[in-house]
């Protein structure tokens, strides 16, 4: 079990964006099958492949597509997450950029089987270039027919649209990205059981389909090769089935986008991106920041699936891998961590908003040297306060990498702790700059408060 | 869908800290546990909001029963406010995980929020420092800088906001969005700097804004007037209700002193829900008022002169009398204030009818001042406003008719709002001017200036034409309805009024097609050249459509101040009786009040303008009325208070109309008295004494009384209480607002 290309076979083909490349290359297969087929059988398709959903939760697929209810008194929506903003993640950025028309097969498809009246790409606000490829590869579609009025003669109406996230990784949490694409701002929305599931009232209040970039990508081809025949990659796990994109980082020779079996090794995917570098492995986090960190004993003998990294107490994600050599301060990785979900808290729950910033004030301080032993007690109840208390999953994913470090690596930081500095002696420059002073450099409050205020009470005497 | 009225709400099976109960499908679970006296605290929910579920102090354990009888617990806990009950749910609101997590939501929210409680205003009553005394940890164990940011800025005249002390629970920002609907306040940034705020820092110049200050569950938004001049604790609550206007929204006066310091919402669901209006919030001391009138006053050598109250009810005694015997029962005439109770208008209008045997009675100050019975309750065969508040949720359609709704009823306004909103029900404005309420109307006629007469005929004609036959079928008088509108066709309407024909159309189409529909009619009918023949045709619009005799639609003629129900209801009116009876019926009032009343109907207010003018009316009493200043034609009042012989003036301030009296007499502020008012919708409810009168000041009840005393041999009655009783037997409609019945949220006559 090793490499295993499907969705990236021909992503180096040249010009493999453009539709006669595409089309010349068995593209547009899945959709001409789709459509020949009962929007049920497409589903039931689907549900036989076995996918889940990548883009980090690892649910079913088929479910979703088939709670979209089966009439039409509302519109149905079809919604692409390609808002990708996982640290450590870039496989949607290669999916989109080399093989958008992949995205926008699998998007009439998602549209067909669930009889949606038009389709949103939501894409990272920083993508401009796989926004501009993903556009065109619209416009292709639509001269082909494959988009628009009844589309393959089938009478079918679909369109698509690309929509630009707004800056925030928030945006990509579904709810979220709802309101946002809805022009509110970017601040999750009540969920199940505390609100009908997007299926029934997502975007604009009517049935919603949404799901990864990659997720959708691989649609064609279970139409085009079968539900069966996908459902037999990855056997070998547990129920994970078919191939994902591991964006690998970090110290490796190689670092980049890798498709792979589920159930191939941990270690394999390491190897495929040139091994380690720099140094002998410490830690590896498999499926992106939010997710565990796994120390480089465990990581040993780690098989890739959803249930196989849960039982190591990590998570397949969105497949974010992020390599760390022995030369990496754990302290200094973890404040860094922290630092990222501070800034990306959107404000909306007391204890992420709140908790992210104290958990951050706590690992600066202990980069600072002025850490106390009874710091890594706090930080782990912080967490515990966070995790499973927030509104939404960011919370947790706060929480999860901060706790993960400290349970793996407690030592580090007690190091820290007493000593005052780090115990990676070597680490690298830009890990030994001192922290800044505090937290509140990100301040806005530069902003001139009273100004507008002010005058709109002068003129009142 | 509009909310039906009475609709049974299904009922589920639920089970909190082991006890089993019933609720009805869809409460949220924070609410179905005050029914078993679970107390889970909140911040961000308010029972007038949505739930949005951000602070999650509300957090509890929930569960459901499976089929095969055992409880499936979820593995997260759920916050509360958003979790609506649904059949077999199981819920522990004070499991040890759950109070260690209430301790840490607190604990978050305290690690920035300043210790400034012995300074703030909200201390002594806030719910952050409630809510920490009994679930929050003693001691912090944060050691970090605090989250510095500005502390006294000011949004508005009104409201000061320090950022310092917000907790983020965003109460504010969904306030202006979802109620007032102006969305001037907006969150800035992102996570820990979330910051609410004006948009684009501008003023917030909401008319609402008020309520944001009561709302916030911290002292971040502060009211400027009342900052740092109370402590909750030696402030004196009383509840009483606004008399800005016929709302009648529910408060809470709080005194410090004798002194109101500030007014705060009180809640009615029936009413204001939990709102006021920034006039009635911020409405001026008028206890302190500098220009009060103190003590009674006779103008002597031109000025006026402090003189005893006994000397004051003598000469105006002698003066009426005497006036009343030279001239006639018509020499005399009393026009009456909106701003008085019922009990006050009760016993003015019995003091010219009994006492001076006159009808010479009034209150309008609008251009209107014909026959009500006739021209509106007769036709409809009901007393208007046939409307109460939540009917605006119940109907299908709401037509705003002539009236600037955020500014004359501000409470019906939020109310329609939320109907929109909330419950889908559709609103249609006719209004010269753009006005507030456009912005949720679907449809929106803006007419020439004047020309509402117009509009209303197009309308009627364009209904007759859209409505179905069997719709029509029955409608009395039909065939003389059809041909008094026969000339109105679009293109004279377009004429007439400026609204293109597809316009007119469109409105019509609306609402021939609504089930039911609310007919809100404001400043622009009351004040029309030909208000009758308006009034008139907007019953024909009520009766055609059907809506005369829905429980969910109606015409409601919109009174323009506090109690202009009351006065109707009151009989002070030239030609109607209390009860709406007219001349024609006074036996049974000759029968309570022991003596025998004039059959000839009095003048109305201009007609009674025009005889001071003319000098037949020679004495004039004024009360709690300020014509000089309110009447749609102020010259005519001023030219007639000047020229009038004898004029007495009771009221709260030296008025532009008080400035001519002969006798100025001193009338209690509505905070100084107890009363009741009758709002809009008929419910009539109490006010009560907050703080000691002003001066020498009197009840305005108690005056009219103290003058009957003198006048007649009976004794009348001698504390609004008994008033209401007797109200009660001469109208009883209003046996059932005596003040036994009243309560805390009145009650609405009902037409009998
Ligand atoms: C804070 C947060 C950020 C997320 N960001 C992304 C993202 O950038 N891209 C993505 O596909 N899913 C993201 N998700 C997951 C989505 O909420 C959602 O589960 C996913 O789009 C569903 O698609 P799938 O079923 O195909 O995985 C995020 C979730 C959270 C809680
Ligand atoms: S956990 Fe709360 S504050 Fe954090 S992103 Fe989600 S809703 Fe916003
Ligand atoms: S100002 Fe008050 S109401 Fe507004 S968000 Fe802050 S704490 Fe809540
Ligand atoms: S009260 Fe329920 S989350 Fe705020």
């Amino acid at each position: 079990m090793a490499e295993y290309k499907l969705l990236t076979q021909h992503i180096d083909v040249p010009d493999f964006y453009q539709m006669q490349v595409y089309e010349s290359l068995g593209g547009y297969l899945g959709l001409k099958k789709a459509v020949e087929m009962e929007r049920q059988e497409v589903i039931d398709e689907i549900k036989k492949s076995g996918l889940r959903g990548r883009g980090g939760a690892g649910f079913p697929a088929w479910i979703k597509w088939n709670g979209i209810p089966k009439d039409t008194s509302k519109p149905h929506y079809v919604i692409c997450n390609s808002d990708e903003g996982e640290p450590g993640t870039f496989k949607d950025w290669e999916l989109m950029h080399k093989a958008p028309h992949q995205l926008v097969e699998g998007m009439i498809i998602a549209g067909y089987a669930t009889l949606a009246k038009a389709g949103y790409i939501y894409i990272r606000g920083e993508y401009v270039e796989c926004a501009q490829r993903v556009r065109h590869a619209i416009d292709q579609a639509y001269e082909a027919g494959y988009l628009g009025k009844n589309i393959l003669g089938k009478g079918f109406d679909y369109d698509l649209y690309v929509h630009m996230g707004a800056g925030s990784y928030e945006c990509g949490e579904e709810s979220a990205l709802m309101s946002s694409l809805m022009g509110e701002r970017g601040q999750p929305r009540l969920k199940f059981p505390h609100a009908p599931l997007p299926t029934i009232a997502g975007v604009w209040n009517c049935p919603t389909l949404i799901n990864n970039c990659e997720t959708l990508s691989v649609a064609p081809h279970v139409i085009n090769n079968g539900g069966e025949w996908y459902a037999q990659i990855g056997a070998s796990t547990k129920n994970s089935r078919g191939t994902k994109l591991f964006s690998v980082s970090g110290h490796v020779n190689k670092p980049g986008n890798y498709e792979i079996e589920f159930g191939t090794s941990l270690m394999e995917l390491i190897e495929l991106a040139g091994g380690v570098s720099g140094g002998a492995l410490k830690a590896i986090i498999p499926g992106g920041s939010s997710m565990p960190i796994l120390p480089a004993d465990q990581c040993q003998d780690a098989i890739l699936g959803y249930e196989e990294l849960m039982e190591k107490g990590t998570m397949v994600g969105s497949g974010g891998c992020m390599v760390l050599n022995e030369h990496s301060c754990i302290v200094t990785f973890a404040w860094r961590t922290a630092e990222f979900y501070a800034h990306e808290s959107c404000g909306k729950c007391t204890p992420c908003r709140e908790g992210t910033r104290w958990m951050v004030q706590i690992l600066e301080r202990i980069l600072q040297g002025k850490g106390r032993p009874e710091d890594i007690e706090l930080l782990l109840e912080v967490c515990d306060q966070i995790d499973g208390r927030s509104f939404c999953a960011l919370g947790d994913a706060a929480a999860w990498p901060v706790r993960g470090m400290i349970k793996q690596f407690r030592n580090e930081f007690e190091y820290f702790i007493e000593h005052g500095k780090s115990i990676v002696a070597d680490r690298p420059e830009w890990q030994r700059m001192a922290p800044p002073k505090h937290y509140e450099r990100y301040n806005p409050m530069r902003y001139d408060y009273t100004y507008g205020i002010e005058r709109a009470l002068a003129g009142k005497g | 869908m509009p909310r039906p009225k009475h609709a049974e709400p299904k009922l589920v099976n639920i089970e909190i800290n082991g006890i089993a109960l019933q609720v009805p499908e869809g409460e949220y679970l924070v609410d179905a546990a005050k029914r078993v006296e679970a107390d889970v605290p909140v911040f961000c929910y308010h029972k007038y909001m949505e739930a949005v579920g951000m602070c999650r102090m509300c957090l509890v354990d929930v569960g459901y029963k499976q089929p095969d009888g055992s409880v499936r617990k979820m593995p997260k806990p759920q916050a509360s406010c958003t979790l609506p009950c649904s059949e077999g749910m199981v819920a522990w609101t004070e499991t040890e995980q759950i109070i260690k997590d209430r301790k840490a939501v607190l604990e978050f929210l305290l690690i920035n929020h300043p210790l400034d409680c012995p300074i703030c205003d909200r201390g002594g009553e806030c719910p952050l420092q409630n809510n920490t005394q009994f679930y929050g940890p003693s001691t912090s164990r944060y050691i970090e800088i605090k989250r510095h940011l500005p502390k006294s800025l000011p949004l508005s005249d009104h409201v000061m906001l320090d950022l310092e002390r917000c907790i983020q629970c965003g109460r504010c920002v969904r306030f202006t969005e979802e109620v007032s609907g102006d969305a001037q306040l907006a969150f800035l940034f992102r996570g820990a700097q979330t910051q609410p705020h004006t948009f684009q820092l501008t003023e917030f110049n909401s008319r609402f804004s008020g309520n944001v200050i009561e709302i916030c569950p911290v002292g971040a938004l502060t009211s400027r007037r009342y900052r740092f001049r109370a402590r909750p604790w030696d402030i004196v609550t009383q509840k009483t209700i606004c008399t800005g206007c016929s709302n009648g929204c529910n408060i809470y006066l709080d005194s410090r002193g004798g002194e109101m310091v500030r007014i705060n919402a009180r809640e009615n669901p029936q009413v204001n829900e939990t709102w006021t209006c920034d006039k009635g919030k911020f409405q001026p001391n008028i206890m302190r008022a500098p220009n009060r009138i103190q003590q009674p006053m006779i103008r002597k050598d031109g000025a006026l002169q402090p003189v005893e109250w006994h000397e004051a009810y003598a000469l105006i005694l002698e003066r009426f009398q005497d006036e009343r015997d030279k001239g006639g029962v018509n020499a005399v005439a009393g026009f009456a204030g909106q701003r008085m109770t019922n009990e006050d208008l009760y016993l003015f209008q019995k003091l010219f009818r009994a006492g001076f045997g006159s009808n010479n009675i009034d209150h309008r100050l609008t251009r209107y001042q014909g026959d009500l019975n006739k021209d509106l309750y007769t036709p409809l065969g009901t007393f208007a406003p046939q409307n109460e508040m939540r009917d605006l949720e119940a109907t299908s359609l709401i037509f705003i008719f002539g009236s600037d709704l955020i500014d004359e009823q501000p409470m019906v306004y939020l109310r329609a709002r939320k109907a929109w909103h909330r419950f889908g029900v559709k609103a249609l404005v006719a209004y010269p001017v753009p006005t507030e309420a456009e912005h949720f109307a679907e449809n929106a006629l803006r007419y020439q200036p004047g020309s509402e007469l117009a509009l209303a005929s197009g309308l009627l004609r364009a209904l007759l034409g859209l409505l179905p036959a069997e719709k029509l079928d029955g409608i009395e008088g039909l065939e003389k309805i059809r041909d008094s509108v026969a000339s109105c066709d679009p293109g004279w309407v377009e004429a007439q009024t400026g609204v293109a024909p597809g316009v007119l159309e469109r409105a019509a189409r609306m609402i021939a097609d609504s089930p039911s529909m609310m007919l809100l009619a404001g400043e622009k009918v009351w004040n029309h050249r030909e208000a009758q023949t308006l009034i008139h045709m907007l019953t024909q619009i009520t009766r055609v459509t059907g809506n005369a005799d829905k429980e969910e639609g109606g015409l409601n003629l919109m009174p323009l101040a506090a109690n202009g129900q009351g006065a109707i209801d009151m009989g002070a009116l030239p030609n109607q009786l209390p009860g709406y009876r007219s001349l024609a019926e006074k036996a049974s009032l000759e029968a309570v009040w022991g003596c025998t009343l004039p059959t000839e109907p009095g003048l109305a207010s201009d007609a009674m303008f025009q005889a001071c003018l003319e000098s037949s009316v020679k004495c004039l009493y004024i009360a709690g009325a300020n014509p000089v200043a309110e009447h749609y034609d102020p010259t005519l009042a001023a030219r007639a208070v000047q020229s009038v012989e004898f004029l007495v003036v009771q009221d709260v301030l030296m008025t532009e109309t008080a400035q001519y009296a002969d006798v100025a007499l001193p009338a209690c502020a509505f905070a100084e008295r107890e009363g009741t008012y009758t709002n809009f919708e008929r419910r009539a409810q109490r006010t009560w004494q907050a703080v000691p009168p002003t001066g020498e000041a009197k009840p305005d009840w108690r005056i009219f009384s103290e003058l009957l005393l003198r006048l007649t041999q009976q004794t009348p009655a001698f504390n609004p209480r008994e008033v209401m009783k007797e109200v009660g037997q001469v109208f009883p409609a209003y046996a059932a607002c005596a003040y036994d019945h009243l309560k805390d949220q009145g009650v609405r006559w009902q037409q009998g």
